[in-house]
């Protein structure tokens, strides 16, 4: 294999061995609150999710390089304080895909809690179960195929992600340049048996990916 | 004895409401549709908050809105049917009873008592509405409640269910000596199975909604029973469901 592609396989499965678990940890919890909460704060929260979904990636990765940039309000205390630098590493690809999941991963969990789960969820508190024994026994195996399905559908966004990732990662060669990534550097480049390598590739995981889906019974 | 005062503003009326229910006894909620029957038994179990009012369950305050205490549903250890999603149903019978309590001889005894103890790997997907029902009193039961709060637990079932299904509330109330509040629609089940029978009307207690409602349903009766006379319908055409009173 060439060494390149080996490179932009293996930097993709490494951000995806984080983003993916990122995506359960924040996701499922993002999706009940947006599912169940009520409130302004909730409906902000609903629509700042959404963003990734709605605006052009570019002006997507444009507004997190600002945030997360050496001078952004959060990329300075994040340099300062723990020395962890978003831009244009590993860490800047891993929010770009768990930026890109997350939607994906959000809408079906908060469909999911909605309607019979209410009285699912009465029920445990007046068996004299707290919140997190109801969470972890009674929420997220009632949801477990919407969150496989939304695990399904944001690891397939995530791993497709151009736009973000290209303005986070920079796309630099042999650091940041994730499978999608190479694609785009292939085409550049008219290396096209390259580029149709890799799409091969991404088209077999996300055939993958869909077939789970349907399997999961999630639409 | 439970025993509750309340207030609460809904949308198109005002719930205010006094009742007592002592241990041993059945109170039955019943009226029309949306009268704030439901909504009671959910300030009783602690899902909602009245706006003003005390409940109480002997010398224990489960909400007192001029001392501030509300206790929440999980403090109140109390039993609560609903006419469906009673069970969890992603586990079996015994997961669902074994959820409630630590004690699984209780939980086993208490299956035993309902005879669905053959059930006990059962998903309730795969069981009967009677059976899931029976299951969630069960449920209910298994942690030793101090009050079984009951809302339109039998509405969904078959007569012939529905009947057997109250003889083991009666069972219930005899054995567990506990109050137990049951909300009905079922002028028939109301007057069989309450101690007391409070009719709930647009949020207050109406003391000759049951006897109105009574006497209409036999005049309904009586009227069903002359024309089936005149008519001679073959014999066996509208059969008695068993176990249904008459």
């Amino acid at each position: 294999m060439d060494p390149a592609v080996g490179f932009s396989v293996g930097l993709t499965l490494r951000v995806m061995a984080v983003a993916v678990p990122l995506l359960f940890v924040f996701g499922v919890p993002l999706g009940y609150l947006l599912g169940r909460g009520r409130g302004r704060l909730v409906g902000l929260l609903d629509v700042l999710v959404s963003l990734p979904l709605i605006l052009p990636p570019m002006a997507v990765g444009f507004g997190l390089l600002l945030l997360f940039g050496r001078q952004g309000p959060l990329g300075a205390p994040l340099l300062r304080h723990l020395d962890v630098e978003v831009i244009f590493s590993f860490a800047g690809l891993v929010l770009a895909a768990v930026t890109a999941g997350i939607p994906l991963m959000v809408r079906p969990i908060q469909a999911a809690v909605r309607g019979d789960l209410s009285r699912l969820i009465e029920l445990s508190s007046v068996l004299g179960k707290p919140w997190f024994v109801t969470f972890l026994r009674v929420v997220l195996p009632h949801c477990r195929r919407s969150v496989a399905a939304g695990l399904f559908l944001a690891t397939g966004r995530a791993l497709g992600e151009v736009g973000v990732s290209l303005l986070l990662g920079g796309d630099i060669i042999g650091r940041t340049n994730t499978v999608s990534l190479e694609i785009y550097n292939a085409v550049f480049t008219g290396d096209f048996p390259r580029a149709g390598v890799l799409a091969c590739l991404l088209a077999l995981v996300s055939i993958g990916l869909t077939v789970a889906l349907k399997r999961t019974g999630g639409e | 004895m439970l025993s509750a005062r309340v207030r609460k503003k809904l949308p198109h009326f005002t719930l205010d409401v006094d009742i007592t229910c002592p241990a041993g006894a059945i109170l039955v909620l019943t009226g029309p549709s949306g009268s704030g029957k439901t909504t009671l038994l959910r300030l009783l179990a602690g899902l909602d908050q009245p706006d003003e009012g005390r409940i109480r369950l002997g010398g224990a305050v489960w909400c007192d809105t001029s001392a501030r205490v509300r206790q929440k549903p999980r403090q109140r250890g109390i039993g609560l049917v609903f006419q469906e999603y009673s069970l969890f149903p992603h586990m079996t019978l015994a997961q669902n009873v074994a959820y409630a309590t630590n004690d699984h001889a209780h939980a086993a005894a208490l299956l035993d008592l309902f005879g669905i103890a053959h059930l006990a790997g059962a998903k309730p997907g795969a069981m009967s509405g009677g059976e899931r029902q029976r299951g969630a009193l069960c449920q209910a039961l298994a942690r030793r409640p101090k009050a079984l709060l009951l809302d339109e637990p039998f509405s969904a079932l078959d007569a012939a269910t529905r009947a057997a299904l109250r003889g083991e509330l009666l069972r219930v109330r005899d054995r567990f000596a506990m109050p137990i509040i049951h909300v009905t629609h079922d002028l028939a089940e109301a007057a069989l199975l309450g101690d007391t029978v409070l009719s709930i009307n647009a949020g207050a207690v109406d003391p000759h909604w049951f006897d109105v409602q009574a006497a209409q349903r036999l005049d309904e009766e009586t009227v069903l029973r002359g024309r089936l006379a005149r008519s001679a319908p073959p014999p066996g055409l509208f059969p008695t469901p068993e176990g249904v009173p008459a």
